[in-house]
């Protein structure tokens, strides 16, 4: 049997109230979105959805890693690369990214699933993320939001095994972005709707049925609340068979919209139901999940949408600070930037910036960065590899830099004393500055530290530790 | 080897300290060398010095700056060393006149920071970690554990700051000449927590310039000798990374002060100086430093702040110029700056900031993360 055997989702705890967002005051409990702050990306929220997946798992079954993205920051350079350092998975593990499209979530739960069926690798982790990046002032900006989601695909304790599928390519042009271009296009809307979203949806859609679709969940992807509503009457589909699309909560995510919808489903379904799942993008396709529950309640999977989507909520204050997050403010001059970080640095320290990798000598000490010499006993050369991602720590000092440009200053930063490690240099993230504390447990988190030389440049953060996660 | 007795100072010179926009490093060189040579009575410089030692940060041509200004065929010598680079070239100077290889030297700090069009430090975005890479946050690093065990407060360093404004009010070339409140100092912008924008010194440009000499000389020149008791330098490795630091003090100034102290015969510093500036780059560097120094116990400088123990009219008075925080701080001129602010003081020119009776005088610099530290010790016998 192969199919989902875990899943976890990652929404950025920044909200963007879509009253603020049309230059009205913020309303109490009204529509928001979810906003990949400044120091986020697709890569960062794939790290963080992955991670949510793997929890209490081991990592090394895994063969393949495919990332389904269609905001990658690069247009050659592969992304499920970086997610595989980040998440210290050997360097033998296939890697693959899908672009281009909003439907590459569930073209990649397809792909890692027949891989593993294939019997090419054991285990094959799949995460979609998008950043939905509309013009300022459009629809598209409103309807948008931020999120990731990741699967775990195997044969040993499925959750969810995969019962059929559908299919709907369409060429039209409908919703795009050129290459170089920032912002989504698209042809006028009732088009978009008429003829590149609800046929193919509707049709793959249709194709799944079978005659116990009643007691079926639906998962169906939208680019705004409407459309969604008139699919789910054009499939004859009641309100409560139906996911929330999470408009006004998180908003339409792009390639992760489906997955994020699936794992909110997955925390719910009981074994022997089935879910089905339809997501749209230059036509549409629609899978069947059936749960079999193989790893299922009592094992500690459940309520992962609620823990993502409730970790830390935080308002984006102001407009402005939303712009300068994105990279929205208008300036005559390009930011101060020079040729970035050097290549052959990043290249010498890519183990410790993205696997936060460090080292532990013979006589004990652990050491972060790398060096050659030990602090301790003096002696050269006598390290072995240690991973600090997962390890958290406590805060032994900390400042609040009001001087270093940022969208929201001050920057927090901190020396972390890692549990059973060295001392970290660290900005703090998803904080409120006046909780920075010394002694504060931290965990680690992913992101993007800056986009010198017009590239985006990772390291790990730290973060208040979580109370517990399961 | 100790310095000590071996070299005299017999120029200081230095010119305003300031934004001095119609002013580039060649031209506040000169000022600074012209005064420091009619001071020492060196009318034919290129007769009467035989090398130069200079140092400077941001510099985008370097020691051409000072042969360029000075017009002098010589030995020319360039150091860095963050902020200690000033106390470094005079060190480098003092070294060579020991070792017998010149006679009479010439030690020049310098910068013009004023010339890149932004204010404050440049902030370094080249790597990824390590960030935020600004001064005010890696000196601010101590504040949480040392306000957590020793219970000092942000307006202990405010005190620091208003003393420091009142002392350069007092100084013809300092930079800022403002007195401020403690309110003033507690309610201003915040720059890095706890530093507020008056917790940081004041970035200028400027040049100061002193002429040494060896032992044999020293009663050649225009002025009475004051003899150099020690020059010291001590390093320690990065605090961010350092395992064992407990963030209540800065371990490079600990360092060069017990070599300093050895090599000036100094036993007991608070008695045995009489006049110091230290590198109040930050308020909170002035505190830690008068107890690295070893001025006072560790953790009881609030005490002292409060009853003002470092004020111009105390038992030690600090920064009797104003400092880094008014004066001003042309990075690579700061440390000779503050030898020459101390050679006044020796010499009993220092009008009204003058510490009556003063024979012993220390001088202070630390920088990096901070990571180096240079000290001057100078006597009139």
């Amino acid at each position: 049997m192969t199919g989902i055997s875990a899943y976890g989702c990652y929404v950025p705890p920044r909200r963007m109230s879509l009253s603020v967002l049309s230059g009205r005051p913020p309303k109490d409990g009204g529509p928001e979105k979810a906003v990949a702050w400044s120091d986020e990306d697709s890569i960062t929220m794939s790290v963080e959805a992955a991670r949510q997946c793997l929890t209490g798992r081991g990592r090394d079954k895994i063969g393949l890693v495919i990332l389904a993205t269609t905001t990658h920051a690069f247009d050659e350079k592969q992304g499920a690369v970086i997610v595989a350092r980040a998440l210290g998975l050997d360097e033998t593990v296939r890697t693959m990214d899908i672009g281009h499209s909003l439907r590459g979530g569930s073209q990649a739960l397809l792909s890692a699933i027949d891989a593993v069926k294939a019997g090419s690798v054991k285990e094959a982790l799949v995460v979609a993320a998008d950043c939905r990046l509309g013009a300022p002032g459009s629809s598209t900006e409103r309807n948008g939001g931020d999120a990731a989601a990741a699967f775990l695909i195997g044969q040993d304790g499925v959750i969810a095994e995969l019962s059929a599928t559908a299919q709907c390519g369409l060429e039209l042009v409908d919703v795009w972005r050129r290459s170089g271009d920032r912002f989504v296009h698209s042809w006028e809307e009732r088009f978009v709707v008429q003829h590149g979203y609800l046929p193919p949806a509707q049709a793959a859609g249709e194709a799944l049925k079978t005659d116990d679709i009643g007691a079926w969940r639906w998962v169906l992807s939208a680019p705004d609340a409407r459309s969604h509503g008139t699919l789910v009457h054009k499939l004859g589909l009641s309100k409560d068979q139906v996911e929330d699309p999470l408009f006004g909560r998180v908003g339409y995510a792009g390639a992760a919209h489906a997955g994020l919808q699936l794992v909110s489903a997955l925390d719910k379904a009981e074994v022997g139901q089935s879910i089905a799942v339809v997501n749209h993008g230059d036509g549409a396709e629609a899978l069947a999940f059936k749960m079999v529950g193989q790893g299922m309640i009592g094992q500690g999977v459940g309520g992962r949408f609620d823990a993502a989507v409730s970790r830390k909520p935080t308002p984006v204050k102001s407009l402005d600070q939303y712009r300068k997050a994105r990279g929205l403010e208008i300036t005559e001059y390009p930011a101060i930037d020079d040729q970035g970080v050097s290549a052959t640095v990043h290249f010498r320290d890519r183990a410790e910036n993205i696997s936060l990798a460090g080292q532990v000598c013979e006589c004990g000490e652990p050491q972060f960065p790398k060096g050659r010499v030990c602090i301790r006993c003096g002696q050269m050369d006598q390290w072995s590899e240690r991973i600090y991602a997962e390890s958290g720590g406590a805060i032994v000092t900390y400042t609040l830099d009001a001087f270093f440009p940022s969208p929201e200053p001050p920057t927090a930063v901190a020396i972390v004393q890692v549990n059973d490690g060295p001392r970290i240099h660290m900005q703090v993230t998803d904080v409120a500055a006046d909780d920075v504390a010394i002694r504060m447990p931290v965990d680690f988190v992913f992101r993007r530290i800056h986009q010198v030389g017009q590239r985006p440049n990772y390291f790990w953060k730290c973060t208040p530790a979580e109370e517990s996660q399961s | 080897m100790s310095l000590r007795d071996k070299v005299a100072i017999v120029g200081a010179g230095c010119c305003k300290f300031s934004e001095n926009w119609t002013k580039g490093s060649e031209d506040m060189i000169a000022e600074a060398a012209f005064e420091a040579y009619a001071d020492a009575g060196i009318d034919e410089p290129n007769k009467q010095i035989d090398a130069i030692y200079c140092g400077s940060l941001y510099s985008p041509t370097g020691p051409v700056d000072v042969s360029e200004a000075l017009k002098l065929y010589k030995p020319l010598t360039a150091v860095y060393n963050y902020c200690a680079t000033g106390t470094e070239a005079f060190r480098a100077g003092c070294m060579s006149i020991a070792a017998g290889v010149y006679d009479t030297v010439l030690v020049v700090g310098y910068d013009k920071p004023k010339d890149r069009g932004v204010s404050g430090p440049s902030v370094s975005i080249r790597g990824v970690r390590d960030l935020p890479a600004t001064p005010a946050g890696w000196f601010a690093m101590c504040a949480a554990p040392y306000f957590d065990k020793f219970g000092a407060t942000r307006e202990h360093l405010a005190k620091i700051a208003v003393k420091n404004h009142a002392n350069g009010c007092l100084a013809p070339k300092s930079f800022l000449k403002k007195e401020i409140t403690v309110d003033d100092a507690l309610n201003a912008r915040m720059i890095s927590w706890p530093f507020g924008l008056y917790d940081c010194a004041a970035q200028t440009d400027g040049a100061a310039v002193t002429i040494i000499t060896k032992k044999d000389l020293a009663k050649t020149f225009a002025q009475d000798p004051i003899w150099v008791k020690a020059v010291a330098s001590g390093s320690s490795p990065n605090p961010h990374t350092d395992p064992d630091h407990d963030f209540l003090r800065w371990k490079a100034t600990e360092n060069a002060a017990a070599e300093a102290y050895k090599m000036a015969g100094i036993d007991n510093p608070f008695d045995q100086i009489d006049v110091a500036q230290l590198h109040d780059c930050f308020t909170l560097t002035e505190l830690l430093s008068y107890e690295d120094l070893g001025f006072i116990e560790k953790g009881s400088a609030k005490d002292h702040i409060d009853s003002g123990t470092f004020t111009l009219q105390g038992e030690l008075p600090v920064n009797t110029d104003g400092g880094l925080k008014t004066f001003g701080h042309p990075t690579g001129a700061t440390g000779v700056r503050m030898i020459v602010e101390n050679v006044n003081q020796l010499r009993g020119r220092a009008d009204k900031r003058q510490v009556k009776n003063a024979t012993m005088a220390l001088s202070h610099n630390i920088g990096g993360f901070p990571t180096g530290c240079g000290i001057s010790i100078i006597g009139v016998e």
